[in-house]
């Protein structure tokens, strides 16, 4: 289609980037990429250093970047003195849990449902998931807080566990609709002939193709709620049920500037399960990220 | 295809539903349309007492130099955070698009900062802005780029400096995976087919890759403020919202106004305010830069 003209390309012609500009572009990407590389890890490299020193070697002067002689006494405190921290990381497990759970039983039955019967209200909800981004959760939690109290659901698990999930739900409906989407309804059509009840449909057939959507939105609303603050800082007061996100603030808030090396170590305690959630399951993340922006 | 609609489907399809819509609605529609009722009292946390005061939460917001302080503070940092988010993440995405040696773990390298909870992130730059013992500081006097050791969670503008750092380096990986995601979307033929006809990288950015890209990036910058908007734990762990009220935003007024304050009728009024704000300015801001052939599916 494109009509090809006769071109000489050893002469450099009008807009062609010169060879030796090409290289320069280049060059300038890399370097740039690997000076950000170094905004972008070093802060977390330093967490790490500064786990590995005590609290008094934090002050030294200059500061070492690698410690010269690394102590693991932070991570023995965890055990015993600072043994709330893991209260606070059990809690958080408990919650995150519970948020999946919600999110998955409520979603997968909701995406199916929005997938296989299109109709107006699935524009809606669409929609919905955008707006319901702008929510601003400073202001829900002052009615919700009310109402928490009433019904005597404040310090308790179950009162995250719903706030979070109900946080995590519009975009894990909307993950879970779209991975619907993609499997053919021939395939359920196909299987009815077949004699198959709806139920066995759904359990036998279906669940099974979408793994992988069911994976990244069990990621996603772990994220969400193991990462949410707010929430989780205004509806839970004791070590009974605060997860670790808020607990890690208000523990140390008195003395934060005197333990730093052990405000570190929880820290990195704070980030491990992500972090291996990371490693084995990285391209769910992504896809979990990328999501709600690329979908949209 | 012929789809028969029974009845029976109906039922089934909205049945499903029902979880997904009591939960949503319980404890996101619901307590929404209850905090704006809220905002037209003066109910407070103690005792859970108060009456209708029709707009007078409203009337005194408005007429608060604080609420302007706030307003102005959450305009500025989410903004000239996200610019920077971008021309980073936007820079980043094109330099890694070509496929190298590597680049797997560049990327998920570069994701790392995003996945830190904001507690850390706040918690990691107060100590690293320490203005005494901080590492960033030992750094710029080290390195004789500045004299003295700034006192960045100190000063009122420095202090708006820090929290923009710390909100570029865990938001800008969400702008670059978006960006790179679209750039591998746009059709490799064209680009092979402008390139040579003899088109300049520079000219291949600016009208092909920038418009294919257009949505997108409304999209994701547009996500980017609003999650700053929301965000609470950085600023709270970093300055909160100091000095004075210098780094106060929305989310911190709110919440303090509600549970420090306890007055939970005024707190609801400035959050309300905040909601509706974000609302025309997200439908703003999107027409402006998604065009008006784009639309919101």
């Amino acid at each position: 289609m494109a009509y090809q003209r006769e071109i000489d390309t050893k002469k450099p012609r009008q807009g062609m980037v010169e060879y030796k500009d090409f290289d320069m572009l280049k060059l300038t990407a890399l370097i740039l990429v690997s000076v950000y590389m170094v905004f972008s890890l070093f802060p977390i490299f330093w967490m790490l250093s500064t786990a590995l020193k005590t609290n008094v070697d934090t002050y030294k002067m200059p500061p070492e970047l690698v410690p010269v002689k690394p102590s693991l006494a932070g991570f023995r405190k965890l055990l015993s003195a600072d043994r709330t921290i893991f209260r606070f990381f059990l809690n958080s497990i408990i919650i995150g849990a519970g948020a999946v759970l919600l999110c998955l039983a409520a979603g997968l039955l909701a995406g199916y449902s929005l997938s296989r019967f299109p109709s107006r209200m699935s524009k809606f909800v669409m929609m919905f998931f955008l707006v319901s981004q702008m929510f601003p959760l400073a202001l829900l939690a002052i009615p919700l807080y009310v109402y928490f109290y009433r019904l005597h659901l404040l310090n308790t698990h179950l009162g995250v566990i719903l706030v979070h999930g109900a946080i995590a739900l519009p975009l894990c409906l909307w993950l879970l609709k779209g991975f619907f989407d993609t499997i053919p309804i021939e395939l359920e059509d196909a299987a009815k002939i077949d004699g198959c009840s709806r139920w066995k449909i759904l359990t036998r057939i279906i669940m099974p193709l979408i793994g992988p959507g069911i994976i990244t939105a069990a990621v996603y609303a772990f994220l969400i709620s193991w990462r949410e603050f707010l929430l989780a800082l205004v509806f839970t007061s004791t070590e009974i049920s605060r997860p670790l996100s808020p607990g890690l603030a208000v523990y140390y808030l008195g003395f934060v500037s005197l333990r730093w090396s052990d405000v570190m170590t929880a820290s990195i305690l704070t980030i491990s399960p992500l972090l291996i959630i990371y490693i084995f399951l990285q391209r769910y993340v992504i896809s979990g990220l990328v999501g709600g922006a690329v979908k949209g | 295809m012929l789809k028969k609609h029974r009845l029976s489907d109906t039922w089934v399809s909205v049945l499903l539903l029902l979880p997904s819509l009591a939960i949503i609605g319980g404890v996101l529609l619901y307590p929404l349309i209850d905090a704006f009722r809220i905002s037209f009292t003066s109910l407070n946390l103690i005792g859970f007492k108060g009456k209708l005061v029709g707009f007078r939460n409203y009337t005194a917001i408005f007429q608060s130099t604080l609420y302007q302080t706030v307003l102005i503070n959450t305009l500025v940092i989410s903004t000239v955070a996200v610019a920077i988010r971008f021309i980073i993440g936007m820079g980043l995405a094109l330099a890694i698009n070509r496929t190298f040696k590597g680049k797997t773990i560049v990327r998920g390298l570069l994701i790392l900062p995003w996945l830190i909870p904001s507690v850390v992130v706040g918690i990691l730059w107060m100590w690293m802005l320490d203005t005494d013992i901080g590492i960033v500081n030992y750094f710029l006097v080290a390195s004789g780029l500045v004299s003295i050791k700034i006192p960045w969670l100190a000063d009122t503008i420095f202090s708006k400096v820090a929290v923009i750092i710390a909100f570029v380096w865990t938001g800008t990986p969400f702008i670059m995976v978006v960006m790179l995601a679209g750039l591998q979307a746009i059709p490799h033929e064209i680009v092979e087919s402008a390139t040579t006809d003899g088109a300049g990288r520079f000219a291949i950015f600016r009208f092909i890759t920038l418009p294919y890209l257009r949505s997108l990036i409304a999209i994701s910058t547009l996500l980017s403020i609003v999650y700053i908007f929301q965000n609470f734990a950085v600023i709270y762990m970093l300055t909160k919202g100091g000095p004075g009220y210098a780094t106060e935003i929305f989310s911190l007024f709110v919440y303090e106004m509600a549970f420090n304050s306890g007055r939970l009728g005024r707190a609801s009024a400035i959050g309300v305010t905040w909601m509706i704000l974000l609302l025309a300015f997200s439908i703003v801001y999107v027409r402006l830069i998604a065009g008006r052939e784009q639309t919101l599916r």
